[in-house]
């Protein structure tokens, strides 16, 4: 099986979620199947520069094919783009200005894919909302499965959408939560698709005094781990943990692992150890007492499922479905909407060891179930295997085709943020098992906020 | 917090959060302590030197100001708008001075010559009628922005009014939810101090009762020689009873479950005053808890080993009881009953 992975950026040094995810699963697919993956010459996700010379490259053993964007992103553009889409009624061509100034444009990556794809049994888009995969999976719809790494903002309210998310062959979804939205926005319920998430590099065990002896620091640990930015939560969790600190608590720290985009509060018990390795970070998680996520979006949190692997209870932000129903479905761990929720919910892990033990080993019992890369390769696997059979089965079908010139140019879309906002809220508590349920699934009736 | 009931065995974390929830309710309720009821009162009414100290004018204040009319909403007629002038010539003129006078007059003599193109008359009567239009446009809305202007001002008479009002409706609330807490917690107190007198009435009655078949017995049983040397060796035989039996009587002091140190206030379990000079204290001390009612007992289990007259005075080495003030609201400031055996 020839296999192609198409991503934003692609590198050995890059850590963003989705293209994390990408390598991880490219990496693994390439033990069973011929894998090539196509990407930009962009390292910044913000400007999308050219950073890395374009042509055949190699990443960790696979080719890489590297093409030029064609011009970096203006941010006031982009801004005033994605007022229009967002807030206002508009029109078709108003989206696809919107995602050419959002980028990473690069019509020859797109030339290739349309060009390879008949080489190809299937190609593999990851993150639905940019140019590469809008425009690639366009190019190449008869071979494209999607993985969307969808999260509930105004984006997914786009028109231009629905047609990529009814027009692929199978979508591989990060979460039940994620699924409905999709589902919920583009009505793609006839297209195959499963939960499948990504699995982890868990290493053997992590090191508890190594960690200590590093920082210096003792006591109970409450961890962070991920970027520190308001868009993150982070800016809540450092004002509850300071009240929480101050009223509740003297003895748990609150350590932060990643790259501060905003202050961090000069505080006794809060810990900033910036960006760290791999194994500095599996250091950490072994030896902290619980993981704090306090993150609003989220279409899986890796470090959750790495936090629970290395039998940690978590703490998430409960205005998260997906976050809320990870931690629901699993047992793995508590969630807050509120201060109190934060307090109450942290002292009580804290204070109750047996709790901490019960949500770890639910936690690691929910990974094992769910994350490990043999499960993961093993739906990829038979997914593609799956749409394998139907290619001989029937005819693939072909992609919506866009309005005519006038169509396109109709102000009749609606504000993608009133669209995101009619879809329902909550965690899917119920995702029935199996490759490719179908079909509207039960959803709890609002989101409850304390 | 630490009363949470937890089965680490069998987690459901939407049951745990439930938990939560109710604790944070039960805590935003009546379970808060009076130190942070006071917190929290304090937080909120830092305006207030004395919030207890109600204005005793505030209601009327409150409701001369709430019947106090809007004022009536006055317009005058506004001022004529500007607009630009317009007539037959305008459409030929120039303002360029002296060479915009002989532009004009070339204008006028190919007037005609226009006139064979198309007719201009009717443009004139439209922008004429439009410049109509545009003056009485301009004065409506000439008038319009003044009758704005003069609602917002006296909407801002009234929001300022409605302020004022407002920090006085504020005040009024807040003392009374001062006041209002201060009173639960007086009732709280006033219901622990009912049901330790309760507790007190109680036990002297059955003491009595008790005292009463003793002496009834006894009189029934011993010859009056006897029952006078017994009556005078009973405190003795008490006191060869062992220190053990004594202590095990004080150490049923009254305490009530679920009840928060910090909720009992200074006034709960008692008056205050000395027990060992009390008599009646001092057999509260010794009496049965009202939280393990039991069987009637037995007169001699019961019967007070000193006579209460020798106990006041201090003879036959009796020793001083412990304040069972402290006993029946706990350790109140914190400090650990040497009395209190380590089951309790």
């Amino acid at each position: 099986m020839r296999l192609a992975v198409i991503v934003q950026r692609y590198g050995a040094d890059l850590n963003g979620g989705a293209e994390l995810h990408a390598r991880y699963i490219a990496e693994r697919l390439s033990r069973h199947a011929e894998v090539e993956v196509f990407t930009t010459c962009a390292r910044d996700y913000v400007s999308w520069r050219n950073e890395f010379p374009p042509g055949p490259d190699e990443v960790n053993g696979l080719p890489v094919h590297r093409f030029p964007v064609r011009r970096e992103r203006d941010p006031r553009e982009f801004g005033r783009r994605s007022a229009r889409v967002f807030e206002r009624t508009h029109s078709l061509a108003d989206e696809l200005r919107w995602l050419r100034s959002e980028g990473p444009e690069s019509p020859a990556l797109v030339r290739r894919l349309r060009q390879a794809a008949p080489t190809y049994d299937f190609l593999l888009f990851f993150s639905y909302r940019y140019y590469h995969a809008y425009h690639g999976i366009r190019a190449a719809s008869p071979q494209a499965v999607l993985v969307p790494t969808a999260e509930r903002d105004p984006a997914l309210g786009l028109a231009v959408f629905g047609p990529v998310f009814r027009g692929v062959r199978a979508l591989m979804y990060n979460s039940p939560e994620e699924r409905a939205l999709i589902e919920g926005v583009s009505a793609n319920h006839d297209v195959p698709g499963v939960v499948v998430g990504v699995g982890s590099e868990i290493p053997a065990r992590g090191s508890a005094r190594r960690f200590r002896s590093r920082t210096g620091i003792r006591g109970r640990l409450a961890l962070y781990v991920g970027r520190i930015d308001e868009n993150k939560g982070c800016g809540e969790l450092f004002d509850f943990f300071q009240r929480y600190a101050a009223h509740v608590s003297d003895q748990l720290r609150l350590v932060l692992v990643g790259s501060a985009l905003i202050d961090v509060p000069s505080h006794p018990r809060i810990h900033h150890l910036g960006f760290v390795s791999d194994e500095e970070k599996f250091d950490a998680l072994a030896a902290a007492d619980l993981l704090v996520m306090p993150s609003y979006l989220e279409s899986l949190s890796m470090v959750t499922l790495e936090a629970w692997a290395m039998r940690l209870p978590v703490l998430v932000n409960g205005a998260c479905d997906v976050l809320r129903g990870q931690v629901v479905r699993s047992n793995g761990g508590l969630y807050y909407t509120s201060f109190d929720e934060f307090a109450e919910a942290l002292h009580v892990i804290e204070t109750h060891p047996d709790l901490r033990t019960g949500l770890a080993a639910n936690g690691r019992a929910y990974f094992d179930r769910h994350y490990t890369w043999r499960t993961i390769e093993r739906k990829y696997l038979s997914m593609l295997e799956r749409l394998q059979e139907e290619d001989r089965a029937e005819t693939p079908r072909s992609i919506e085709r866009l309005p005519s010139w006038l169509g396109r140019r109709r102000r009749d879309r609606p504000p993608a943020r009133e669209v995101v906002d009619a879809l329902p809220t909550g965690p899917v508590l119920d995702p029935a098992p199996g490759p490719a349920r179908r079909g509207p699934r039960r959803r709890r009736a609002g989101r409850a906020r304390g | 917090m630490s009363e949470f009931n937890i089965h680490a065995e069998s987690i459901d974390v939407e049951q745990l959060m439930e938990q939560i929830r109710a604790r944070i309710r039960e805590k935003r309720g009546v379970d808060y302590t009076e130190q942070q009821i006071r917190e929290l009162a304090g937080v909120k009414l830092e305006r207030f030197l004395d919030p207890g100290n109600v204005r005793s004018d505030l209601l009327d204040h409150y409701r001369q100001r709430a019947e106090e009319p809007p004022d009536p909403l006055r317009v005058d007629p506004p001022p004529p708008s500007v607009n630009f002038e317009f007539d037959g010539d305008t459409i030929y003129r120039s303002s360029r001075g002296v060479l915009g006078r002989i532009i004009y007059g070339i204008r006028r003599l190919l007037r005609p010559v226009l006139k064979l193109f198309f007719n201009p008359t009717p443009i004139v009567h439209a922008l004429h009628t439009q410049q109509r239009i545009n003056h009485e446009i301009g004065r409506q809305v000439s008038a319009h922005f003044d009758w704005t202007m003069k609602l917002s001002e006296q909407m801002s008479t009234r929001l300022k009014a409605r302020a004022e009002l407002d920090a006085l409706t504020y005040e009024l609330l807040n003392n009374l939810v001062v006041e209002m807490t201060r009173l639960s917690i007086d009732v709280k107190n006033h219901k622990m101090q009912v049901e330790s007198i309760a507790g007190r009435l109680d036990f002297d009655e059955r003491r009595a009762r008790a005292l009463e078949s003793v002496v009834e017995s006894r009189t029934r049983v011993a010859p009056p020689s006897e029952r006078d040397g017994a009556a005078a060796d009973g405190p003795v035989d008490d006191e060869a009873a062992g220190p053990e039996k004594r202590k095990r009587r004080r150490r049923r002091g009254r305490r009530r479950t679920g009840t928060k140190p910090e909720a009992a206030g200074p006034e709960a379990g008692g008056t205050g005053e000395g027990v060992a000079a009390d008599p009646a204290e001092a057999g509260d001390a010794g009496g049965p808890s009202e939280d393990t009612p039991g069987p009637e007992p037995a007169p001699a289990e019961i019967a007070t080993p000193e006579p209460p007259v020798e106990a006041a005075a201090g003879g036959g080495g009796a020793e001083p009881l412990p304040d069972t003030r402290s006993e029946a609201s706990g350790t109140r400031d914190g400090a650990p009953d040497p009395d209190e055996p380590a089951t309790r």
